[in-house]
């Protein structure tokens, strides 16, 4: 290994190791966010307002698991990035496949399920819009849609992966 | 070495200064509510002034205000470039000092309400898909405009809208306020059309169409059509009560409402072309299904002193004098040439949601015809 190689390694090595807190900080945030937003569009404690409260709750999955307030949390995500590799591998291509022509419109629109899901957001946004500008509530919306799609496209690439080992 | 947990601290306290506090110090965006017009309205303990009591309203989707996201920064395509719409897609069809603008319902079941501007006027198009009722609004209110959400709530299965305003409650079937600070005012129904595609295009050629690039969802939201199922059921839910056995609760009527009295059309009896000549409230009305564009419209016969009355004739209709009239209601010769009849509303709408809202209505095709 060069000199300069050992300098890039150290600088990813670095990089991964403020990156990966910094990440998952910014996805507890934004689940904050829309959590708060979302209580704050409620009209009443209605069963059917309350229920997607529980998947509010699922969009902390990922911090639950990475655990960022125990020792070596960047050690846990390299190790967990080389076990899914295959997993985010599909999902970076189910992430383009829409973008592709000629793709079924059934296909497309499995893949894009959850964006329907990300509507009982649409009132947070707005509860931001009105306060910090229609710019910051666009910008909530989209990295809610793109965290809340990603979340999906790893379920279905976590599924596909173990079919496929199955059937190898 | 930098320890993970020092960093996820340091960043979640960036984060908290830089939007947390920010949401917390800014001000809400509302300002007071205009006056009210004159009218009969009950309070509840707290103040709130209300037509239909708040407890009447049902919650239709989880997530309470905008539950259903409005569209709100609306773009428009021409009529080539919507190659993705079927001639037989259903669509409100809207003309405003001769700007035509179409709003298919493929989108309208998944956002129910669009804050538009055509012609230099805002207006609200709003669709209740499990009324299947259409209507649009100019949404300006005492001197204000008003933009439009999905409040959640359903009256007797009909959407119930809010204005971010002022947070009023409004019936969409009504156009009214029901409850909040702008109780009792009527919202100006402008006249639209529900048709298809096909047809709209031909009476319409210079169309503009709501682009499915709604800033919202990916346009792959829009292909299917999710209630689909429920139209086909006979059920409708949604705490509706009893409903009127004339009908099947599903058949779709026009309404006409003239002065508290109202006669419901069914559409199997308005065959396109015919000419219905009929009295509501009194006042002598002509119902007609247009041939051209397929959308049902509702006229006041009185002109002048006389009251017209009206038959199917070749590509038009004919007054008792053998004069021509086009399908719009307008004189195409004689000496009333280019003179226009006074529209009414007439709008579709599930028979359950119309006799919920209207139980005394009378029933075309019955001996009830022109009750009121």
């Amino acid at each position: 290994m060069s000199l300069s190689d050992g300098r890039r390694a150290r600088a990813l090595d670095r990089a991964v190791e403020l990156g990966v807190p910094a990440g998952l900080a910014a996805l507890t945030w934004l689940g904050l966010a829309l959590a708060a937003g979302f209580l704050a569009r409620l009209n009443d404690l209605s069963v059917l307002n309350l229920l997607p409260l529980f998947f509010v709750g699922l969009l902390f999955w990922p911090v639950y698991s990475a655990a960022p307030w125990r020792p070596g949390v960047a050690e846990r995500a390299r190790s967990w990035a080389r076990r899914s590799r295959a997993e985010l591998a599909v999902v970076a291509v189910l992430w383009l496949v829409p973008l592709a022509p000629l793709v079924p419109e059934l296909v497309v629109s499995l893949l894009q399920l959850p964006y329907r899901g990300s509507g009982i957001f649409f009132g947070a946004s707005l509860f931001y819009r009105q306060r910090l500008g229609p710019e910051a509530g666009r910008l909530l919306l989209a990295a809610a849609q793109a965290y809340i799609q990603l979340l999906w496209l790893f379920l279905l690439s976590k599924g596909l992966v173990a079919v496929g080992r199955r059937l190898r | 070495m930098t320890s993970g947990r020092a960093v996820y601290a340091a960043t979640l306290a960036v984060l908290l200064v830089g939007s947390g506090l920010a949401v917390a110090l800014a001000p809400a965006a509302s300002g007071p509510a205009p006056a009210a017009a004159a009218g009969e309205y009950m309070t509840t303990a707290d103040g709130t002034r209300y037509t239909v009591d708040p407890d009447r309203l049902r919650q239709g989707c989880p997530g309470g205000l905008d539950c259903i996201p409005s569209i709100d920064d609306p773009r428009f395509q021409s009529a080539d470039e919507a190659g993705w719409l079927s001639p037989g897609d259903r669509l409100i069809g809207v003309e405003i000092d001769g700007q035509a603008r179409a709003y298919p319902l493929r989108i309208l079941n998944v956002h129910e309400v669009v804050n538009d501007r055509l012609a230099g006027r805002p207006i609200a198009v709003t669709y209740c898909p499990l009324c299947r009722s259409g209507f649009v609004f100019s949404r300006r209110v005492g001197g204000r405009t008003l933009t439009f959400g999905v409040s959640g709530k359903l009256l007797e299965a009909n959407l119930v809208l809010y204005d971010r305003r002022t947070e009023t409650y409004w019936s969409q079937l009504e156009g009214e306020a029901i409850v909040g600070p702008l109780v009792p005012t009527r919202l100006t129904v402008l006249p639209s059309t529900i048709t298809t595609w096909e047809q709209w295009r031909a009476t319409h050629p210079d169309t503009q169409v709501l682009s499915r690039d709604t800033g919202v969802y990916p346009r792959s939201t829009y292909g299917s059509n999710p209630y689909a199922g429920y139209a086909n059921s006979s059920g409708v839910g949604f705490g509706v009560g009893p409903v009127d056995d004339r009908l099947e609760p599903k058949d779709l009527v026009y309404g006409v409402t003239v002065g508290g009295a109202s006669v419901a059309y069914p559409e199997r009896t308005l065959e396109p072309g015919d000419a219905v000549n009929d009295r509501v409230g009194g006042l002598p009305v002509l119902v007609v299904a247009s041939p051209d564009d397929g959308g049902v419209r509702a006229f006041s016969r009185e002109v002048g002193n006389e009251t017209l009355r009206f038959e199917a004739g070749e590509g038009a209709l004919v007054d008792q004098h053998g004069h021509r009239w086009s399908y719009a209601g307008v004189a195409l010769e004689g000496p009333r040439e280019g003179e226009q009849l006074d529209r009414l509303g007439a709008h579709g709408v599930y028979w359950f949601a119309w006799s919920r809202f209207h139980p005394d209505t009378g029933l075309y095709g019955t001996n009830e015809t022109g009750k009121g």
